[in-house]
């Protein structure tokens, strides 16, 4: 392990990294807690704490992921905060449950047209699926789905196991296409005036 | 191998750490089950529609609030 850089390092390490990941880390925030308030103070506190504590920052390299952990860590401590009285769903990742093979056995999308599939209405349906998974789940996806990082490094950010990581992952994806399941029969049976031009 | 042994295994498989013979394995029962080929085209079209997200944009008012209390770095 390299030495901790001092503060003036430091300081232009988590420069760069605004400048060339602060969307993403944003993304990750938003994903996690669908709140953009909530969000926009889970990666001010990120770089606060970041500029405060050398301790986890082992150099310019690896900055990224470091700070991709604050901003999950602040998030999901936000949102603690905000549900005092409704703790977050507790996840095991050590098997498959029932419903992991119930939502599998769900029905298909029977393969809706590129002009369905990739349209406006789809994603913003994306967007509302998207809330009835748990903070977690949302971050696996965001990282391995949006960004397509690998395993690894996403069990890295996040504190978990590379076999962890691809349950979450597992289930997020089944959950959204149970979810979207419905949706796209409705979509196909009568698709918008939009999404159905070329 | 079965529709649920092989959805425990889907995402090691799609990241290519499974043995090769578990990996023929369920190549096999995907070329001969409709339902988990179903399954598994409604996964590669979910991340398409993720892929065709644009991604937010980091506010601007934070960006310059975290800039200027960072610094701006050396070009």
């Amino acid at each position: 392990m390299s030495p901790a850089p001092d503060g003036a390092a430091r300081r232009e390490a988590l420069s760069r990294a605004l400048v060339e990941e602060g969307d993403r880390l944003y993304a990750l925030a938003l994903r996690t807690t669908r709140d953009p308030d909530l969000a926009k103070d889970a990666v001010q506190e990120a770089f606060a704490s970041a500029l405060e504590k050398a301790e986890g920052f082992r150099g310019e390299a690896r900055v990224g992921t470091w700070l991709y952990r604050i901003v999950f860590n602040k998030s999901i401590d936000l949102l603690r905060r905000r549900r005092r009285d409704e703790p977050l769903p507790d996840e095991d990742p050590d098997r498959m449950t029932p419903e992991d093979a119930r939502l599998a056995h769900g029905p298909s999308w029977s393969r809706p047209p590129d002009a369905v599939l990739l349209g406006a209405e789809t994603r913003r349906a994306l967007d509302r699926a998207l809330g009835h998974l748990t903070p977690l789940q949302r971050a696996v996806f965001e990282l391995k789905e949006a960004e397509g990082r690998s395993t690894e490094e996403v069990a890295e950010i996040l504190d978990l196991t590379p076999g962890a990581v691809r349950v979450h992952l597992h289930r997020a994806r089944l959950r959204l296409r149970d979810r979207l399941s419905g949706y796209f029969r409705g979509a196909e049976a009568a698709p918008s005036a939009d999404e159905a031009k070329p | 191998m079965t529709c649920d042994e092989l959805l425990r295994q889907l995402a090691a498989y799609d990241d290519g750490v499974l043995p090769d013979a578990v990996c023929e394995e369920i190549q096999r029962h995907l070329g001969g089950c409709s339902a988990c080929q179903e399954l598994r085209a409604d996964l590669e079209a979910l991340a398409r529609i993720c892929r065709g997200c644009a991604p937010p944009h980091l506010p601007e008012e934070l960006r310059q609030r975290l800039a200027e209390r960072l610094g701006e770095p050396r070009r």
